[in-house]
């Protein structure tokens, strides 16, 4: 479009040159050029990364994936209290939308239909987002297996880090406070969205 | 469209985010969060059930049974003697859970039977465990029962010591077995 301008540009001076051949002027000439540009509305976020030093209880993190150290105590053989933070780089250039989501709501055993009388399947968990100033809470509380979400409505263009806090309660499960885990691998996916509102 | 694309790359570079995420107006990025819970088992403390002429003292490596009343004093013949111990148990997953006889009453101390009178008695051993029960009466060699179970389990292995009136003569002296119980995880 630069290219395409600055054509425009030297036609509209070779008719005006044109024009002063063919018939002399003797007061000022005027020429009036209308330059107009859009910008789409965006946004853009980059690939989560795991704060290790603030975090407890976890293996280790790759990519966009984060391994729990040990989901269940030792001893008392249920859930073991969990922390990490992420970060996001992240742009806005509207009045925008954040949704984060849980693809099972809740960090359940794979697959997650084996508990048996007095164990538990499930973790609940809470992860918090702070992005723009403001803040919103998903609780994936387990309750059953299936998506939640939670959204935050921002009213202004943001550029910064989406800041996402995972927490597990020490004890919490799905069959109630302090009841055992079943072995196995359990898991979920949280989704982080930036879209039109 | 390629002046769309220049802005676009712009402010990518300009906010240092250029990255696989790059979109125009939806920006989304997944994170998956997973955990291990490994297969444990847990053992806890003993405690006395049902009783006839015997006491249970619990300890921290499992407990002594006393048969209070081994024989009766006139005939030397045993007495009937039972005990229950229940022992709470958990495992996350799959176990071994074994109950090990060394085979029956035994008088360490004693030289071989002699006069009519015997120097071991056997006994019966039953466990009780997630709805199954096993029994063996001892022979004089170890014997073993075998709980394992492939899934998670919660709850009290009841072990059933049962020695019935009438065996013996028994000669003097101190009678011991030991029972063991193994559980590990799998």
């Amino acid at each position: 479009m630069r290219g395409a301008n600055a054509r425009i540009a030297v036609l509209l001076a070779a008719a005006i040159a044109a024009a002063a051949g063919a018939r002399a002027q003797s007061g000022p000439q005027t020429g009036q050029i209308t330059v107009t540009g859009s910008v789409d509305r965006m946004c853009i976020m980059a690939n989560p990364q795991v704060n290790l030093g603030a975090s407890t209880n976890i293996g280790q993190a790759s990519g966009g994936t984060v391994t729990i150290a040990d989901l269940s105590d030792d001893q008392q053989m249920t859930t073991k209290s969990t922390d990490f933070y992420v970060t996001l780089s992240g742009m806005c250039n509207y009045s925008h939308l954040l949704t984060i989501s849980s693809d099972r709501g809740g960090l359940w055993r794979e697959p997650a239909g084996l508990a048996t009388g007095g164990f538990a399947n499930g973790v609940p968990y809470r992860a918090t987002v702070d992005w723009g100033g403001s803040e919103t809470v998903l609780l994936a509380s387990a309750a059953g297996e299936g998506q939640v979400q939670q959204t935050l409505s921002v009213d202004q263009p943001v550029v910064g880090g989406v800041l996402l806090h995972f927490h597990i309660d020490q004890s919490a499960t799905n069959a109630g406070s302090g009841v055992p885990l079943v072995a196995g691998n359990y898991d979920d996916t949280i989704r982080l969205t930036l879209g039109p509102q | 469209m390629t002046n769309r694309t220049d802005i676009l790359l712009a402010a990518c570079l300009l906010a240092g985010l250029c990255g696989p995420a790059l979109a125009a107006t939806v920006a989304a990025q997944p994170l998956q969060v997973n955990g291990d819970v490994p297969v444990r088992c847990k053992l806890s403390p003993p405690a006395a059930g049902t009783s006839v002429n015997t006491s249970f003292a619990p300890n921290s490596n499992g407990g002594d049974l006393t048969l209070t009343g081994l024989v009766d004093p006139d005939t030397a013949l045993t007495r009937a003697t039972e005990s229950v111990i229940q022992i709470p148990i958990i495992c996350s997953g799959a176990y071994s859970l074994t109950i090990t006889s060394q085979g029956g009453l035994s008088n360490q101390n004693a030289s071989a039977p002699s006069g009519g009178f015997a120097t071991h008695v056997n006994y019966l051993l039953s466990a009780n465990w997630a709805g199954a029960t096993q029994s063996v009466e001892t022979a004089g060699s170890a014997v073993t029962l075998d709980l394992s179970q492939s899934g998670s389990q919660a709850g009290n292995l009841s072990i059933d010591f049962s020695l019935p009136a009438g065996r013996g003569p028994l000669v003097a002296g101190t009678y011991t077995d030991e029972i063991t119980i193994q559980l590990n995880a799998q």
